[in-house]
């Protein structure tokens, strides 16, 4: 199942817990303050620093 | 991250399979006690915390708006999401993420969960303050875990690390209270029960280092006499033991300020 708007409206960046927004092409969650990208895998977004990649 | 985070991987990921079949787990009675202890109602939104295959947060989803499980094992998520699948529930997520640092805006749930997790956190009061943060004043916080009689704590705490290393502590029903007080937590509700069960069940789905196995039937055959380690150890008709775990639900509302 596609994460759900709901779910999508209260995840943050567990680092700085600024709002997030869904990559175009469903892969990730990007922090709109530090640029990390949280990847989904399986559809369950994987909110851990150490597995994000800071993107330009 | 939590300084066990290792240990609580491989853990979970050894246990992942059996941990949802355990009976102990999925009693319905005890899921019941924990809905009515939180109170839960259709308009509430729920944040499970180390929620494991799911069972708990699968039980919110039957009766609550929307439920979201978090975990830090993706062993354990992937069984959440098959359960999910199987039940057809659409009100439940699944989110990876640690305890000690919740990827949600703060005030985001009404009910903030946690089961049987707490005493594998080295810094429980950091986790309920983590949980108080992201619940709305006038939610509730509700955590199920162990709680051993003060005296027996000691004891009960050495037997629970030799059968699961990823075991930090288990507090007594005053030491939780006192960890609520420290996360900012009116003193909570509490009701006790025993989770029971069969010791080979047990020792089926738990994965002690090597060569503790045998240390540990031993030290539950010592520990029937007086029970001094708050596990209710007896022997059914059949000359099976079995156990009863301690048990304590508590529910605390998060005060407005």
């Amino acid at each position: 199942m596609p994460i759900s708007p709901d779910l999508l409206e209260i995840l943050v960046c567990p680092e700085d817990k600024g709002s997030l927004a869904l990559k175009p092409d469903h892969s990730g969650l990007k922090c709109q303050i530090c640029r990390r990208v949280y990847p989904i895998r399986d559809d369950i977004p994987v909110m851990l620093v150490e597995e994000a990649v800071i993107e330009p | 991250m939590a300084s066990n985070a290792r240990e609580i991987l491989e853990q979970f990921t050894l246990q992942a399979e059996g941990f949802a079949a355990t009976p102990g787990m999925r009693d319905p009675d005890a899921l019941d006690r924990m809905l009515a202890v939180a109170a839960a109602s259709a308009a509430d939104v729920v944040l499970d915390v180390a929620c494991g295959p799911g069972i708990v947060a699968a039980a919110y989803a039957r009766v609550v708006r929307q439920a979201i499980g978090v975990d830090l094992t993706p062993a354990m998520l992937a069984q959440a999401a098959r359960r999910q699948r199987e039940l057809g529930l659409t009100n439940l997520a699944w989110v990876q993420a640690d305890a000690l640092c919740l990827p949600f805006a703060d005030a985001s749930f009404s009910i903030v969960n946690s089961r049987y997790a707490l005493h594998h956190c080295p810094e429980p009061a950091a986790m309920l303050r983590e949980m108080r943060r992201v619940c709305r004043p006038g939610g509730r916080v509700v955590v199920t875990d162990a709680a051993p009689a003060p005296e027996k704590a000691a004891a009960y705490n050495r037997a629970e690390k030799l059968r699961d290393p990823s075991h930090v502590r288990a507090y007594s029903l005053a030491g939780l209270t006192e960890l609520f007080a420290a996360a900012g937590l009116p003193a909570p509700r509490a009701e006790c029960y025993r989770m029971g069960g069969t010791i080979a069940e047990l020792l089926l789905r738990s994965f002690p280092l090597p060569g503790d196995e045998p240390r540990l039937r031993e030290l539950y055959r010592d520990s029937v006499p007086g029970d001094p380690l708050d596990m209710a150890l007896s022997l059914d008709a059949g000359g099976a033991m079995r156990y009863g775990f301690p048990v304590a639900i508590l529910a605390a509302p998060r005060p407005a300020a």
